[in-house]
């Protein structure tokens, strides 16, 4: 998937992988790779920014975690976070199945395409 | 940096690229580092170099322009915490020229601080409504009387308000702060600029009489006391960047 069409969905999908538990950047960045298939193209830096940016609404928060025997930044959802989630499932959702049918009634064959549009 | 270390170049790099505080500059090199690192490692397993490893964990990561971008962006969030304390100040600062007004109205008499100016009358009717609160007094030194009340009363009250925007403030989440000196330069630039108004009309009324110049005076000597200290501030917080300027290893104060 293009990285400008993942953008816009970045929050709930971090979100999304943190609500099964605390991760650092690179496993959640591995998660999600992992759990799309491989789909999503997005450069992994942009990961940080936005896992900063969330933290910092309140979303997210973290703590060094050592051990691994490395020191690494964990982070995991707050009460607001899974709210926001929540929020953002239904958006997406009401979205989707918006996008599905018209996709739906677009591509059904012999329909005129005035009376599609 | 030599060629030879990729993951350590590109963290120079993106050092260089990046501004802020300096926690968070750490913090963010820090997660970079170890993500470089560990994507690296998972790039040997899969049979490179380690430099084909560490020059791939970069390519995956993305250019250090574009990632120290990502960092640096704001949101309209940033500004609420820095608004509402300078708004806490700017109310304090008008209810600390209440309480000068009141001091002022005591050591030189209520004329001076809400005194009109030569040649103002008022109706029967208003005279009476002032005389009616004190009636010992001619109708402009009963209005001067009011009108002094009035001053010191709204200053105060608007600096009761800016107490509670300051507890406001303090119970606001910390976000990311804003460039070092902004905040004391928008101080400046508008305190310096209140007192400056303020200053003139001190100088328009004491030049016809004195009468009410105490309400101009006492907002100046506030907002110009405000100014001083947010351009001492101001001169701090350059010459910690002046310094920062010419030895860029250290980090930022915070």
């Amino acid at each position: 998937m293009a990285s400008n069409q993942l953008s816009g969905s970045l929050d709930l999908l971090l979100l999304s992988v943190l609500e099964r538990g605390e991760a650092h950047g690179y496993a959640v960045i591995a998660r999600l790779r992992d759990v799309s298939g491989d789909a999503f193209d997005l450069p992994e830096g942009t990961v940080y920014p936005a896992l900063h940016r969330l933290e910092a609404d309140g979303l997210l928060m973290s703590r060094w975690d050592s051990s691994t025997g490395r020191r690494r930044r964990a982070y995991s959802i707050t009460d607001s976070g899974l709210a926001a989630l929540g929020e953002k499932r239904r958006e997406w959702k009401a979205f989707s199945q918006g996008v599905q049918a018209v996709l739906g009634s677009l591509s059904r064959p012999g329909r005129p395409a005035q009376a599609a549009l | 940096m030599s060629a030879e270390e990729p993951i350590e170049a590109y963290l120079d790099e993106l050092f260089r690229s990046m501004t802020g505080q300096a926690g968070d500059v750490r913090r963010s090199l820090a997660e970079v580092e170890e993500h470089l690192r560990d994507s690296a490692a998972a790039h040997e397993g899969q049979g490179r170099t380690r430099l084909e490893a560490e020059r791939a964990a970069i390519a995956d990561f993305g250019a250090a322009a574009t990632i120290s971008r990502g960092f640096e962006q704001g949101s309209w969030r940033d500004l609420l915490r820095p608004v509402t304390l300078f708004a806490a100040v700017g109310l304090l600062a008008i209810g600390l020229s209440g309480v000068l007004a009141e001091v002022m109205g005591h050591v030189w008499s209520a004329g001076f601080v809400a005194g009109d100016l030569p040649g103002t009358t008022y109706t029967p009717q208003r005279c009476a409504y002032f005389q009616e609160y004190f009636p010992a007094r001619d109708c402009l030194s009963s209005a001067a009387q009011h009108h002094w009340g009035e001053v010191v009363e709204y200053r105060v009250a608007a600096g009761l308000l800016g107490l509670v925007l300051l507890v406001v403030w303090r119970r606001l989440p910390r976000r990311r702060p804003l460039p070092r000196g902004v905040f004391a330069t928008t101080g400046v630039g508008v305190f310096g600029a209140a007192t400056l108004a303020l200053a003139v009309e001190t100088v328009n009324a004491s030049a016809l009489g004195w009468s009410g110049a105490g309400q101009w005076l006492s907002a100046a000597v506030v907002a110009g006391a405000v100014t001083a200290a947010c351009a001492l501030r101001m001169a701090r917080e350059l010459r910690l960047d002046h310094a920062w300027t010419r030895h860029p290893a250290r980090p930022t104060a915070e």
